[in-house]
């Protein structure tokens, strides 16, 4: 089984709580998601797999958009 | 007859004539030749003369055919003098012109990188104060729903890139 990192802003609403469960689900099939709350992501989601990480967070495409 | 005594008179003939003889023998000989001695040496001093008259007019007009030359090489090396000092002078404006519009270039291309640098860096620090900004309002204007929102697509988005 898989342990799932998942972090956000704020708390997730139900829809996106399952959203992410369903992507998760369909992903890895067997998981176990832990859930993070960072403000300095400002919002977004980070997900981290133990080997891979998926950065949808607000934080890093402003960094993208840095000089 | 008139008392002429004959043979005095052949004695006196034979006397002036021995004596004729004695004088052209001792004197008039010696003297002749002292004469024409003296008229070869007048002759010889006149040719010398004539000579070193005409060795000395050759002299004079050598002298003044390379005064004449000296002239003319005096005017050519000072005209050449001129023509080149003019070169010189005229190498050393072009040269000046030269380096002129050279560092006239350099200024203006130097000024263009400052100012290009200047651009950038601006633009730089605008694009970072813009970021900065934008980061502050999402962070105090972003709300639950916008968060799904943003949420939902980036999921989507992965989902279609695998």
């Amino acid at each position: 089984m898989t342990d799932i990192h998942v972090t956000t802003a704020m708390p997730l609403t139900p829809r996106a709580q399952g959203a992410v469960e369903s992507w998760l689900k369909e992903r890895y099939g067997e998981y176990a998601v832990h859930y993070h709350l960072d403000a300095s992501l400002i919002g977004g989601v980070v997900i981290f797999d133990g080997e891979q990480v998926f950065d949808g967070s607000i934080k890093s495409k402003l960094k993208g958009l840095r000089p | 007859m008139l008392g002429i005594d004959w043979l005095k008179i052949v004695i006196h003939f034979v006397v002036f004539a021995v004596l004729a003889v004695g004088l052209y023998l001792l004197l008039y000989k010696p003297i002749l030749k002292f004469i024409r001695t003296r008229q070869e040496n007048i002759q010889k001093g006149i040719d010398d003369g004539n000579a070193l008259k005409e060795e000395g007019q050759a002299l004079k007009e050598e002298y003044d055919r390379k005064l004449a030359d000296a002239d003319a090489d005096r005017e050519r090396v000072i005209a050449e003098a001129n023509a080149q000092s003019e070169q010189i002078l005229a190498d050393a404006r072009a040269k000046a012109k030269e380096e002129t519009a050279a560092i006239k270039q350099e200024a203006k291309r130097q000024a263009e990188a400052e100012q290009a640098a200047a651009k950038a860096e601006l633009k730089e620090d605008a694009g970072k104060v813009a970021v900065d900004l934008a980061a502050a309002i999402l962070e105090r204007e972003i709300s639950p729903e916008d968060n799904e929102r943003l949420i939902i697509e980036c999921l989507d988005a992965w989902s279609d890139h695998d």
